[in-house]
């Protein structure tokens, strides 16, 4: 056992080494970005959520509603008709507030970023771009039609007081309706997925020391902009939950718990495993057991369910059993099953190329792409859609009628 | 001189702003850089704060607290930053290369890389405590002042972090005896 009195002294002088001079070129950089950023009136932050509208606000609320709807048209008319199921309604308010064009324009550095939310079809080309805040990330496509995403921009209304936390955004896309979730102690979402019936979402959430746990919120008693409805945290284990899967009955969520190994430089560890946890509160089970990691699964309707081992897609049954490699398939990330569980949308590593992010938005500025293809998983065929996204937290999510896919772009040339 | 400067970047001026930040950006990066043990991203953490400090430089009421302001939006940045790099951002990722270190004789090349990977492992909030402890030399009250957090929870978070650090170091040296894989 080492002393105490020895590790603090070996603190002490391992801390004092090391760089205490920024470079010129950050500090330029952080120069610029000042001057780019417009400075928050002070009111702003003496309460959580505005209570008062003043004319000009209500004038500007009343905008920011129209082009939601106008957006939420525009996406209804161009979805595939059997995205489109019979309207909800009523479950998302419009947004509460809004901030003025020229706070979206400095609250929102992604103006510029080359990512952008789309439809493609299973050949890559673009059936819709969706017009969304650009630093949208991690998104999700309900069984109805509604999208779930991430964002820290303050733009369309979602959320005119997330400041630079990351909340999930939610656009109906047959009513035009749209909002956000907010709650104080949901602030780091990382993931997302709707529940089979798509009126619960599944995410995993950082309660701020770095340990990141799987949650459930019901979205359809949920009241938006408040988070109040009914949140439930499946896990608590130190380790790193994440990549939450529903299962066909919306009853389980599979999941990957990082365990205690070191990452590596890929961010996986050895200690790596399958986990299902029921929705309804129990015990977590875990469903694989070797020393290499298993991560990023996803489950089929038949409960197949798909999951990466040392970059690899293998399956196995919902009970951990039959465990199989997709031999003929090199690679892959953060596989999605198609509905009727015929393909997976998988996501490739493309060596070429590196996509460079700003650094405001946190996910670090040089990330690796990662091509979108489709494996049809009886002759294990790849189709190669030439569409890339950043990083393996983007995996692509299936249209309901499977037709298509929701995509988190990466193009470049925007 | 700093009051008026202060005063003035809280009515908007730009130029005032940066004149504080400049003098204290060194500061602030090595900051960063201890507890990201990262120069690249230390460099990306001092950027987010120094831009959410302009941002909301307005909301500081005492002036008298800037500099432990800044130093918890820079912790708290850190502490968000290091806890999405603990997870995945995606294969491949490049690390870079730290500074070269200042070399003291007392840590031998075998102590510094024992440190690091213990340190590695350690939560986002653990290694930000022990950095304004073993770095900034802050007494734990210190630490709880500049956090906004009550002195008895700044002991007991320094008390679980040295135990954290001393265990990670001790199960680093286990699985050298034992033919582990250390990273």
């Amino acid at each position: 056992m080492t002393p105490d009195r020895d590790v603090q002294e070996l603190l002490d002088r391992w801390l004092a080494e090391g760089p205490t001079r920024v470079s010129d070129r950050a500090f330029d950089q952080v120069v610029g970005r000042v001057h780019a950023q417009r400075q928050r009136a002070a009111w702003r932050f003496l309460r959580r959520e505005p209570t008062m509208i003043s004319p000009l606000r209500f004038v500007l609320v009343a905008a920011a509603v129209i082009a939601a709807v106008a957006v939420g048209t525009l996406l209804v008319s161009s979805l595939p008709s059997a995205q489109v199921a019979a309207p909800r309604g009523g479950t998302l308010t419009p947004p509460s507030s809004a901030p003025s064009p020229s706070e979206e324009a400095s609250a929102n550095p992604a103006t510029t970023l080359p990512l952008g939310l789309a439809l493609v079809d299973l050949q890559g080309t673009v059936q819709e771009d969706l017009q969304l805040p650009l630093d949208a990330w991690v998104a999700d496509l309900s069984v109805d039609g509604r999208l779930a995403f991430l964002t820290q921009a303050e733009t369309l209304g979602f959320c005119g007081q997330c400041g630079r936390l990351w909340r999930i955004a939610i656009v109906d896309t047959t009513t035009g309706s749209s909002g956000y979730l907010l709650g104080p102690d949901v602030d780091r979402v990382q993931g997302l997925a709707w529940s089979p019936d798509g009126t619960q979402l599944a995410f995993t959430d950082d309660d701020g020391t770095g340990n990141i746990d799987v949650y459930v919120v019901d979205v359809e008693s949920g009241e938006l902009g408040a988070f109040g409805g009914d949140i439930r945290r499946l896990t608590t284990d130190p380790a790193i939950d994440e990549f939450p899967a529903w299962t066909p009955d919306g009853s389980a969520i599979v999941y990957d718990n990082v365990g205690s190994g070191e990452l590596d430089d890929s961010g996986f560890a050895r200690t790596q495993e399958i986990w299902t946890v029921p929705v309804d509160g129990g015990d977590p089970v875990r469903l694989t057991t070797n020393d290499v990691w298993d991560a990023e699964p996803d489950v089929a309707p038949d409960g197949t369910i798909v999951f990466i081992r040392e970059g690899r897609p293998w399956t196995m049954t919902i009970s951990g059993t039959e465990q199989r490699a997709l031999e003929s398939i090199a690679g892959g990330f953060s596989p999605r099953w198609s509905p009727d569980g015929s393909r997976l949308a998988l996501l490739q590593h493309d060596g070429s190329a590196r996509a460079h992010l700003p650094a405001e938005l946190g996910h670090g500025t040089d990330l690796p792409l990662l091509r979108v293809v489709i494996v049809d998983v009886a002759t294990q065929g790849v189709t190669n859609t030439h569409q890339r996204v950043v990083s393996d937290l983007n995996p692509a999510s299936w249209t309901r009628d499977g037709g298509g896919l929701l995509i988190n772009r990466y193009d470049e040339g925007g | 001189v700093e009051r008026e400067l202060l005063a003035a970047a809280q009515r908007g001026d730009e130029a005032a702003f940066v004149d504080l930040i400049r003098v204290r950006s060194n500061r602030l990066f090595a900051i960063a850089q201890r507890i990201l043990r990262d120069v690249d991203r230390a460099e990306d953490a001092l950027q987010d704060a120094l831009v959410i400090a302009w941002r909301d430089l307005r909301g500081l009421r005492d002036p008298d607290r800037f500099d432990a302001w800044l130093t918890r939006l820079l912790v708290n940045v850190c502490i968000s930053q290091a806890a999405r790099e603990r997870r995945r951002t995606a294969n491949l990722r490049v690390l870079p290369l730290d500074g070269p270190p200042a070399p003291d004789e007392l840590l031998s090349i075998a102590d510094r890389d024992l440190l690091d990977r213990g340190f590695r492992r350690l939560p986002p909030d653990q290694r930000a405590i022990l950095v304004m402890h073993h770095y900034l030399g802050y007494a734990p009250s210190e630490i709880a002042e500049t956090l906004g957090i009550p002195a008895g929870t700044a002991r007991s978070r320094l008390f679980h972090a040295h135990r954290a650090m001393r265990a990670a170091l001790d199960a680093d040296a286990r699985g050298q005896i034992l033919g582990g894989r250390p990273a």
